[in-house]
């Protein structure tokens, strides 16, 4: 027997009974016998033989290979801890850190990164005893610190969602509120910007994804959103043109 | 993983291939207690006592019966409080100090099992209404923790409290005065109230769990039913899950097993 | 149970109980998630007078090290009592009562929290109940399920609770601060409800087995109609947005 209980994109609930037959478990969902159920609340994705459920809230879980944003929460002898948002602390080792050579019995690596800095880094190595290494050489920005600016957080799972098919609403996001943007897969987000308003509006944009978006017609309405507040803050003499709408492609 | 956690888990494996052809690791029956032996009024301080030893389990509980004020709102009936102690030198998992979450979890079931059946008639211990009234304190000892420290405080404690002599005392209402007389009452018992407590372990449900099922045992359930069948007090302990057919079950057990606990406490006496 | 007020009757003989409600009808009850800004989860219900708030912390590496599990993360809950939540003013602190509601509530909601995938980690829930009128312990674990699946926490269903007790010789559902105190007995129970695994049941008073059978079913009942409102509670908050939003359109 083969059979799907639910919509695609339904909200389903942990508990719920989604398919039953020869499907594989994904994400979000336990198999018990020939029974597939949600483990978390989210929208339903069926693709061909996998059932899974993308999470609309849960922890970061690391995946080698992702981008994310974090803060060095403490200097070590060779190296630094990193809180990237995960159930876990991160390490970020010196060899990682930079192409120097680095010579640890004269350098202070507080002048490298110090305790409350945002890096930019790659996860590296994610092991069973859940040890997660992070690698800031080769990133843009050298890995950061990133100076100014501020951090907000969304959902992990919704990452994708904020930056877009192709990059397309991060891009949008950027271009018109002017700021410089950085979303980490782990659901941090550094953005910086020209002066306090427009940061400020990047980030309710930011937001308003993170919370709707499970909707319909997200992109539009971000746009308009933008373009809304750009023309009062032109009228306020905050800024002094409203950009073109599309945005000029980079 | 840790020494004592692959332990755990090999130990889990034994038991529950043990469990599919029948069997208990010491060899019992699903619904078999260990064996059980009381000894009462071993402290001769104490107004009551008993030592219990269920298998490798051994509790000691004193009864001292003091006065008091009764609580407000209940004038006309004395009191009783039951505490337990997990002494470090019964197990190498208790720690020293104040009563942890398994201590007062373990006390206050035999608690509820003994206060809720009316085991101790706590009205025919008041001196003088919403004045003075006998206070009952049991206090459980745990000498040696093989398994199962809930049914083995249960039973000490009734036992110990079936042998409790009240000392006689005579109370001036005009003066306050309260003297002690050389003579003695037994406590005034109305209902035996005996604790079973299960184990769950797969699909598996077994009286009387000792250290080893406990170790890797799913869920616990206990029943306490006294001599007229009624049922004084009921809790689930740990992790896991039952079935309603499993708690129907484990209550007709509770009943019958319980029948046969207290007539080994009644011939202890 | 206490000193019973002379003359008073638990339920009149319209088959009515002091607050109005029929034997098996529960107080009206009220559920929001998401209510607190800094927890990974939370949630706030309303159950009668019972006022109670669930924050869910985790899952997150824990210290001392010798806490940690290697093979899974471990649950703790507190639950606690708010010193105003009652009629007398409660001393502030844990004392015997909610150690052992902590620890049952624990019992409750382990099975169906899959941990297996947050080795060494604690994930923290912490019940504060605000207002107490009986049944706080099974208030507090229908808050504390939806703080969990608020905060993402993968389970294998939502934990619902209810009680069921017996007051003036009949077996009724959710027991108010009255009929606790002045009835014969209260049997709080949690369930899976995809299965009707229980996973919490306590009693509290004197019951003849075939009442307690009928309270535990009785429960189960409850249980499940509590947990019909914490699938809308849990839906809500999202469909509400996209309602917002096709609004607006």
């Amino acid at each position: 027997m083969r059979k799907v209980f639910v919509k695609s994109r339904e909200l389903v609930v942990p508990g719920t009974l989604l398919a039953q037959g020869p499907f594989k478990a994904g994400r979000g969902t336990f198999k018990e016998g020939s029974r597939i159920y949600s483990t978390v609340v989210g929208l339903v994705d069926v693709r061909g033989d996998l059932v899974r459920v993308i999470p609309l809230e849960g922890p970061y879980m690391p995946e080698v290979g992702d981008s994310v944003i974090g803060k060095v929460v403490d200097v070590k002898f060779s190296g630094w801890t990193v809180d990237i948002g995960a159930p876990y602390q991160a390490s970020l080792r010196v060899q990682d850190a930079t192409e120097e050579r680095i010579d640890l019995m004269k350098t202070d690596l507080r002048k490298i990164f110090d305790i409350g800095d945002v890096i930019y880094a790659k996860i590296k190595g994610y092991n069973e005893v859940n040890q997660i290494d992070l690698m800031t050489k080769g990133m843009p920005f050298r890995g950061g610190p990133l100076r100014g600016g501020q951090i907000v957080e969304v959902t992990p799972s919704k990452v994708p969602r904020l930056i877009g098919k192709g990059g397309s609403m991060i891009t949008m996001i950027k271009k018109l509120t002017n700021t410089r943007i950085i979303v980490g897969q782990n659901g941090w987000v550094w953005i910086s910007g020209p002066n306090d308003e427009l940061e400020r509006l990047a980030i309710a944009a930011i937001m308003k994804v993170n919370r709707e978006s499970h909707t319909q017609g997200l992109t539009d309405r971000v746009k308009e959103f933008i373009m809304g507040h750009l023309r009062e803050l032109k009228e306020r003499g905050v800024i002094e043109e409203v950009p073109s709408e599309g945005g000029e492609e980079s | 993983m840790s020494d004592q956690e692959v332990m755990a888990s090999i130990m889990r494996d034994h038991i529950m291939n043990l469990l599919r052809e029948g069997k208990r690791i010491d060899g019992r029956g699903f619904e078999d207690y260990r064996e059980i032996e009381i000894k009462t009024n071993v402290i001769e301080k104490a107004e009551g006592s008993a030592w219990v030893k269920l298998g490798d389990t051994q509790v000691l509980v004193g009864i001292k019966v003091d006065v008091g004020e009764p609580f407000p709102d209940l004038p006309e009936s004395g009191v009783m409080t039951t505490n337990v102690e997990l002494v470090p030198l019964a197990s190498p998992t208790f720690e020293p100090g104040p009563p942890d979450e398994n201590a007062i979890e373990l006390a206050r079931v035999v608690d509820r099992g003994i206060r809720e059946s009316h085991a101790i008639d706590l009205e025919k211990l008041v001196i003088s209404p919403g004045k003075l009234v006998r206070v009952v304190f049991i206090d459980v000892h745990v000498l040696d923790h093989g398994g199962n420290l809930l049914d083995a405080s249960g039973i000490a404690a009734m036992a110990a409290l079936m042998t409790t002599k009240v000392p006689r005392v005579e109370y001036n209402e005009e003066t306050g005065e309260l003297t002690k007389l050389d003579e003695y009452d037994p406590l005034p018992i109305n209902h035996i109230p005996v604790p079973v407590t299960f184990a769950k372990i797969g699909t598996a449900m077994l009286v009387d769990p000792s250290l080893d099922e406990e170790m890797v045992m799913d869920g616990r359930l206990t029943i306490t039913t006294d001599e007229t069948g009624h049922v004084s007090a009921a809790q689930k302990g740990e992790s896991g899950s039952f079935k309603l057919e499993e708690v129907m079950y484990a209550l007709d057990t509770a009943v019958e097993k319980g029948n046969y606990v207290r007539e080994i406490i009644k011939r202890s006496l | 149970m206490m000193g019973r007020p002379e003359g008073l009757k638990l339920i009149d003989e319209n088959g009515r109980r002091i607050d109005g409600r029929k034997k098996y009808e529960l107080r009206p009850i009220s559920m929001e998630v998401n209510v607190l800004k800094n927890a990974d989860g939370s949630a706030y219900v309303e159950w009668g007078k019972n006022k109670i708030l669930a924050a869910v912390y985790g899952p997150r590496e824990i210290h001392p090290k010798h806490l940690q599990r290697p093979d899974r993360g471990i649950l703790r809950v507190r639950y606690n009592m708010a010193p105003f939540s009652v009629e007398d003013r409660k001393k502030p602190g844990p004392d015997r009562r909610s150690v052992e509601i902590s620890k049952v509530i624990r019992g409750a909601l382990e099975p169906a929290l899959i941990l297996e995938m947050f080795p060494r980690t604690a994930v923290d829930i912490f019940i504060e109940v605000l207002q107490a009128d009986a049944g706080t312990r099974v208030a507090g674990i229908a808050a504390a399920s939806l703080a969990l699946a608020d905060a993402g926490i993968p389970m294998r269903d939502i934990v619902s609770a209810c009680a069921a007790g017996k007051i003036d010789g009949e077996i009724v559902l959710d027991l108010n601060k009255d009929e606790d105190n002045y009835g014969e007995a209260d049997v709080p129970l949690a369930i899976m409800p995809m299965k009707n695994d229980i996973t919490l049941l306590q009693m509290d008073g004197y019951l003849t087995r075939e009442e307690f059978m009928e309270a535990v079913r009785l429960a189960i009942k409850g249980a499940k109609a509590v947990y019909q409102k914490q699938r809308e509670a849990l839906k809500r908050k999202y469909l509400a947005v996209a309602e917002e939003v096709a609004g607006n359109e």
